[in-house]
């Protein structure tokens, strides 16, 4: 048993530290993708797109029409995050009226760094990214806008870098903040992650994982065994289909700088958020945020357990603070992972109509529930639960003397 | 004896053979009286003064009978559990584990007592637990107590290190699935109360959803991961719930629902007279103490669990959490502890582990 457990860990690493050396290539020509509105250049040299999904015009008389709404996507992933065909969040928020802006962060393949060393070496990092990427950004898409204030939702390292702008000078750009999956702390990690932290010291110093790559590889794995502990830890498979792990694994995935590999791994040894040469403490600054906050956790959720967005919310000074889980005990059908919290086949039922009723309430001035939210879901949007389908009268007991009714008079044959 | 003996005697002495004007040899009114006082005298100091109505422990036989000096262990059920729950796992469960390496098992149920009907948590921290742990160290001939406290059940060793100074036996304890922070309620979990505080049985779904998460839907050439007993059709949900209304649950004490859903109301544990915080006990508690939560209870999440463990001292607690990020097969629920069919791998041997080296796997 143990040799059989040996030889997997060594094709495992085999394939793992063979594959080190492949660098995703950028995409030359970004302006032919879909919803692609344009590039802005950071302070430090990088070409950062922009996509945008304008809001419908069906919702025109909403007090929240054309607010702008910044989708931040997460680590080793792309804008496809949010607009994935089964979950589109970034068509969800549109059709209900709002102005929905995607970033490609530095590193995806749509962005150009300065030069091509800066691109294979791979050493940017989370306070690259706040203090470069996120200012110019926020200003593109507030004079795009017109509008003075942006709302900031981000799904794990999306919702991270919400929660830093907001602690430092742009922080009253941001109308409100939700965060979806996005730790406050890393206290009591998991054996899962702990030895991922091993593993991480075995990484070359300079690169890129190749996260995309090993994504590919795997799908025969996630034909073969959706419901294994390695694809367990990034998705729930009772909450999303193979077939769409699939097709989220062929246009969603990147790779992962090695910069932000080492950081997250010093986030995990210490147990706290802090910058790269350990003088900013982000953990402690996020009792700065006061704007409005909504995070989400996934009750199966190993990569950000649960205990750590509460950490986040209790140090959140903001009085209008909400949390939510996101598992069968608190009002889903099933329990959420990291990944499902977006892609998952029910998170257009369960979690986008929170995200918006969330934000549309805050917008409106409307007084709404904070802390621990209950789920709600509208009976009428389940389809398990969905009897539109059925014929009028189909529900309605039978009448008495059943077939047997009143028959007309037919008329005379010729 | 000595004060009817002494009259009777000195009442001889004098030669006489009357009392208060009565034949004593021959008056059956005399004797009658006699024996009333006798009773009256008598009965209160032959009863036990507190805990009369509390079911003694019972001994658990699983055909592994226990060394004479076997250490004690005691299970306890939660609130809405009867006893049966730490022998339904495939007619072992729990206790069986145990008493086949070596413990003497006992199944103890301070829920089913007049005290906790009546008064509710404070009193059975007061009367029953002491009294129980008092028993208990009395049956194991050694001075210390192994408690196993599924659910509130965990929560007795901290609420009595909360009350003022009483001798109570040194223990040793273990959480399954014990929520020590009661800030933010699961909403199930509420809606599950308020069902029993209308006294209406909870349904169904609500059931599965609050006891039975985490077992797994779909793994392997089975079903679920239900116990092979329980797992008799295709459909676990139903047979799940049938089964814990008919077998294992049973309506928790309306004076219990009232306290728990006044600590969710006021975010943390605390007497009806408002004197004694529980949650401070979690500082005071003596004893090894392991705390263990399921990664998907509602009744326990992990970050309640937590909670709890940030304020007990660093060299004596343990914790562990049950998940298949941990190792574990199952992303255990609060009955998924103790009735998952992976719960004798998972759950089960680390327990053994602990109790025999003080050490987790």
């Amino acid at each position: 048993m143990n040799c059989v457990r040996a030889a997997r860990w060594l094709s495992l690493w085999t394939l793992w530290l063979g594959s080190l050396g492949c660098v995703a290539l950028p995409i030359r020509d970004p302006s032919v993708l879909q919803h692609f509105e344009g590039q802005v250049s950071s302070e430090d040299g990088w070409e950062l797109s922009l996509f945008r999904i304008p809001p419908a015009a069906a919702a025109s008389a909403e007090p929240h029409y054309g607010t702008p709404v910044v989708l931040a996507h997460g680590t080793a992933i792309n804008r496809y995050n949010f607009m994935l065909a089964g979950s589109n969040l970034a068509r969800f928020l549109s059709d209900r009226g709002f102005d929905v802006w995607m970033p490609e962060l530095r590193g995806d393949r749509s962005s150009r760094a300065p030069d091509a060393r800066v691109w294979r070496r791979g050493e940017w990092n989370v306070d690259e990214m706040v203090r470069y990427d996120v200012p110019v950004l926020l200003d593109h898409i507030k004079r795009a806008s017109g509008r003075d204030q942006v709302w900031w939702v981000g799904h794990s390292l999306g919702g991270i870098l919400g929660y830093l702008a907001l602690q430092g000078s742009r922080s009253d750009d941001i109308a409100g903040l939700v965060a979806i999956g996005s730790p406050g702390s890393y206290e009591h990690p998991s054996r899962l992650v702990v030895r991922s932290t091993k593993a991480a010291a075995l990484l070359p110093k300079r690169g890129q994982l190749p996260a995309r790559d090993l994504a590919r590889l795997s799908v025969p794995l996630i034909r073969v065994a959706p419901d294994s502990n390695l694809l367990h830890a990034i998705l729930n498979y009772d909450n999303i289909e193979p077939d769409d792990m699939v097709g989220f694994v062929g246009v969603g995935m990147e790779n992962i700088a090695i910069g932000l590999v080492r950081q997250y791994t010093r986030w995990m040894k210490q147990g706290i958020l802090t910058s790269v040469d350990g003088t900013n403490d982000y953990t402690a600054g996020l009792q700065r945020i006061t704007v409005p906050t909504l995070l989400l956790a996934g009750r199966v959720d190993h990569v950000v357990p649960p205990w750590t967005v509460r950490a986040a919310f209790d140090r959140i000074s903001s009085a209008d603070k909400s949390f939510v889980i996101l598992g069968r005990g608190w009002g889903t059908r099933h329990d959420y992972g990291h990944g499902d919290l977006v892609v998952g086949s029910r998170a257009g039922i369960e979690v986008f109509p929170l995200i918006s009723e969330w934000m549309e309430s805050r917008i409106a001035g409307r007084d709404a529930p904070t802390g621990l939210l209950e789920l709600k879901v509208e009976a009428e949007k389940d389809p398990l639960l969905d009897a539109s389908g059925l014929e009028d009268g189909e529900l309605e007991p039978d009448a008495p003397g059943g077939a047997e009714g009143p028959v007309e008079a037919s008329p005379a044959g010729p | 004896m000595r004060f009817p003996e002494r009259l009777i005697s000195y009442h001889r002495k004098r030669g006489r053979d009357r009392l208060l004007g009565l034949e004593f040899s021959s008056s059956p009114v005399f004797w009658t009286a006699v024996c009333g006082s006798l009773l009256l005298l008598f009965t209160p100091v032959s009863a036990p003064a507190q805990g009369s109505s509390v079911a003694p422990p019972e001994a658990v036989v699983r055909g592994f009978p226990a060394p004479r000096h076997a250490e004690a262990v005691a299970l306890c059920p939660d609130i809405g559990e009867r006893p049966a729950v730490f022998t339904a796992r495939d007619g072992n469960g729990l206790a069986g584990t145990l008493a086949k390496v070596g413990y003497r098992v006992y199944v103890v149920d301070p829920w089913d007592s007049v005290e906790a009907r009546s008064s509710g948590f404070d009193a059975v921290v007061r009367d029953v637990y002491p009294d129980l742990l008092r028993r208990l160290a009395a049956l194991s001939g050694s001075e210390r107590v192994t408690w196993i406290g599924h659910g509130l059940c965990g929560m007795l060793p901290v609420a009595a290190a909360a009350r003022p100074a009483e001798s109570l036996p040194p223990v040793r304890w273990v959480a399954l699935a014990t929520r020590f922070d009661y800030s933010f309620a699961s909403p199930l979990v509420v809606r599950w109360l308020r069902a029993w505080q209308a006294a209406e049985p909870a349904l169904p779904q609500l059931v599965s959803d609050v006891f039975f998460t985490g077992l797994r839907a779909r793994m392997g050439p089975r079903s679920s991961s239900a116990p092979a007993r329980l797992d008799q059709s295709r459909a676990p949900e139903e047979v799940l719930e049938s089964f814990h209304r008919n077998n294992i649950a049973r309506p928790p004490p309306r004076a219990l629902v009232e306290d728990l859903l006044r600590w969710f109301e006021l975010g943390t544990p605390r007497d009806r007279e408002g004197w004694v915080e529980y949650g401070h006990g979690l500082s005071r508690v003596a004893g090894p103490a392991l705390l263990v939560a399921g990664a998907t209870d509602p009744v326990a999440p992990p970050e309640d669990v937590l909670a709890g463990l940030r304020q007990m001292p660093a060299g004596t607690t343990q914790y562990r959490l049950l998940s298949r990020s941990n190792g574990n097969r199952e992303e255990y629920g609060h009955l998924g502890v103790l009735l998952s069919r992976y719960s004798e791998r998972d759950v089960d041997r680390m327990l053994v582990r602990w109790l025999r080296t003080g050490k987790l796997p």
